[in-house]
């Protein structure tokens, strides 16, 4: 049985583009654009890990992944965003790993990879 | 008829006697000098003119009346040559005035430092007004603590006194005249003698000599013979020494100003008290010009002390608005970077997926229609910062609002994506005109519909309505779209702020700074869940026809 992800974008042609990348990697994905969907989605679908896009300083995409870890704090997420210096931010430390995000995926799939080991 | 009765005052009030009553007939009411108040009494005394009335009816003479007539005749005599006297006193005061007026209104009529002082020289020195052969001015350096010598007039040898001097001197170029062409720069020649005394720096302090005593006392002094105790300077003792001189300080209200040294080498006369008299009001008036015009000196220093810092603070608020579109720009840069970030990381994996497909022998169109999407998309990015951060150059024309609606209303519905969207136009019958630039206005119109678009998710209706109100045409784009909540609101013409998925967050600032270039307003109402409204109003042509009268 496939691995599921949830991926979180709120750019949707970017969206299109992660589904189509992971789904050629073999795993089954779900999308959602915003935080609120993000969690029903999570809750029906019950993804192997998140893929979360943040913005800097946005307090809904950090109140996301307090509410992803709530849901199951053993899930794994990966922060996905613009900003190379987010890793150092202290509310981003209860995210399993961070992306920066980019046209070569093979970062972001190879981190997927990792934690779903 | 003579009143008989008639009372002398002369005896009631002096207690003398008449002269009728008196037997020793040698004196007149028994004084010796008479004054012209009493002759003119008596004549008027019925009882003299009586007196004389019989005496002249018998033909005989009267020595009682002989002898008062001669008396009075004495007496209108001495009244004549008083009077002569007076009518010249007065003569001269008229002079004396004149040239003051002279002076004064040449005064009025320069602020030249230079020119005051030769006017005032001119009057110490020319025939018609004081008529001194030569005068040397000195102005007091106050920070120095000197007499410091400006001006000559006259020569040094007065075998050299040229022939516009004497005709100076000889009243052939009259006063006023004289006085007008120094006032238009003329008779600006340096002479030997300013030459001179321009070297001359007295200490102002006593010991010094005539000079500064005369300044520090405030008084005017006149020799018979200047010695070298009087000027102990060799230079001044050259030029004035043993000889009649005469010093008058300039002093102006509270302070002094200088002092001027004269004498008449020329006709060796004397100098005449009244000569220094009129010296010294015409140094009066003098120094309340020179001071004047000192203190319009200090004050056009000043003045142009506190432009140069209106200038420097100027500059300073120019660095600091430059400052502050430093900051403004490197936050354009900061947010300008992260918008271009998300169609360079699609374009990006877009361009490996289609690598990948065409290997493999795929069809790629999906692929290239997205990257070719996200490649309009940074265009527009660009397009926005570059409009963004121009100044425009607007070509203002008489236009109609109505026809740059419905003209972009054909440019988007070939650009934009309207499948599921109902434009419902309903445009004044009113003749719109305004003032603009129409291309600029279009820009306007297309961003408030492109925003509309957006925010119905590609689905509703906007609403197109043009209207008038006083002094204003404007325009509304409506939408059924999410609508916005107050802060947003507040922050929809902040650069770079933006709700939308594929916003350069620039369209509105663009657009806001397009309509006040225009002398307009844009009004928002908007509420979540309902929608929103732009109303875009701009003056109307009566409205910038006045402003540009004014």
């Amino acid at each position: 049985m496939s691995r599921k992800i949830l991926i979180v974008e709120d750019e949707s042609n970017l969206l299109a583009l992660y589904k189509a990348e992971l789904e050629d990697e073999g795993y089954e994905v779900a999308t959602a654009e915003n935080g609120s969907q993000a969690l029903d989605v999570s809750e029906n679908f019950e993804p192997d890990l998140v893929v979360l896009d943040i913005k800097l300083g946005d307090e809904e995409g950090l109140r996301v992944l307090s509410d992803l870890k709530n849901q199951d704090k053993n899930r794994p997420v990966i922060l996905n965003s613009a900003y190379t210096h987010y890793k150092h931010d202290f509310s981003s430390w209860a995210a399993d790993d961070y992306v920066v995000k980019s046209g070569d995926m093979t970062e972001l799939k190879s981190k997927i990879k990792n934690l779903l080991e | 008829m003579v009143d008989e009765n008639y009372e002398c005052p002369l005896i009631q009030k002096d207690g003398g006697t008449c002269w009728l009553d008196i037997t020793d007939q040698g004196s007149f009411l028994g004084i010796e000098e008479i004054s012209r108040d009493q002759v003119n009494r008596c004549i008027q005394c019925p009882r003299f003119q009586q007196a004389l009335g019989r005496s002249v009816g018998r033909r005989s003479s009267d020595r009682m009346i002989s002898s008062a007539v001669n008396q009075f005749l004495t007496v209108l005599s001495n009244y004549n040559t008083e009077l002569a006297a007076m009518t010249s006193d007065l003569n001269r005061n008229v002079e004396e005035l004149t040239v003051l007026k002279t002076v004064t209104e040449a005064f009025l009529k320069t602020y030249d430092l230079n020119s005051c002082v030769r006017i005032f020289l001119t009057g110490v020195t020319a025939g018609e007004a004081i008529g001194l052969n030569r005068a040397v001015l000195f102005l007091v350096n106050h920070a120095k603590r000197t007499l410091e010598g400006q001006l000559g007039f006259g020569h040094v040898d007065i075998s050299r006194y040229g022939s516009t001097w004497r005709e100076i001197q000889n009243g052939r170029m009259s006063f006023p005249d004289l006085i007008a062409r120094i006032v238009e720069g003329a008779l600006d020649d340096e002479n030997e003698l300013t030459g001179l005394v321009k070297r001359v720096h007295v200490p102002l302090r006593d010991e010094f000599g005539i000079l500064p005593k005369a300044v520090t006392t405030n008084r005017s002094y006149r020799l018979e013979s200047a010695s070298s105790d009087d000027f102990p300077d060799r230079t001044l003792y050259s030029i004035f020494g043993d000889r009649p001189v005469a010093i008058v300080p300039i002093v102006s209200k509270d302070h002094s100003l200088g002092a001027v040294i004269v004498d008449n080498p020329v006709t060796g006369a004397e100098i005449t008290e009244q000569q220094v008299s009129k010296l010294e009001t015409l140094s009066y008036i003098a120094a309340a010009k020179i001071d004047n015009v000192i203190l319009q000196n200090q004050l056009e220093v000043r003045i142009a002390e506190l432009e140069h810092l209106h200038r420097l603070l100027q500059d300073n608020q120019k660095y600091m608005v430059e400052a502050e579109r430093f900051v403004e720009a490197g936050k354009l840069v900061n947010t300008l970077a992260h918008e271009i970030k998300t169609p360079l990381v699609i374009i990006g994996g877009y361009s490996r997926r289609a690598e990948r497909a065409h290997a493999k022998g795929d069809d790629i169109t999906h692929e290239l229609s997205i990257i070719t999407n996200e490649i309009s998309r940074l265009e527009g990015i660009a397009r926005n910062v570059l409009d963004y951060s121009r100044k425009r150059a607007l070509d203002l024309k008489e236009i109609d609002i109505n026809s740059v609606l419905t003209e972009t209303l054909d440019v988007i519905k070939g650009k934009l994506s309207l499948d599921k969207i109902d434009i419902k136009v309903n445009l004044s019958n009113d003749n719109l005109e305004v003032k603009a630039d129409k291309s600029w206005l279009k820009q306007v119109v297309f961003n408030l519909i492109d925003n509309a678009i957006s925010a119905m998710k590609k689905r509703g209706s906007i609403f197109l309505t043009t209207g008038s109100k006083t002094g204003y045409h404007w325009f509304e784009v409506k939408d059924t779209g999410i609508g916005m909540n107050e802060e947003t609101v507040s922050r929809l013409f902040e650069p770079f702020f933006t709700t939308k998925e594929t916003g350069s967050g620039l369209g509105l600032p663009v657009s806001e700074r397009i309509v006040a270039d225009h002398g307009g307003y844009i009004e928002i109402d908007s509420k979540p869940g309902e929608g929103s409204a732009f109303r875009v109003f701009l003056p109307d042509c009566g409205q910038s026809d006045r402003k540009e009268q004014h």
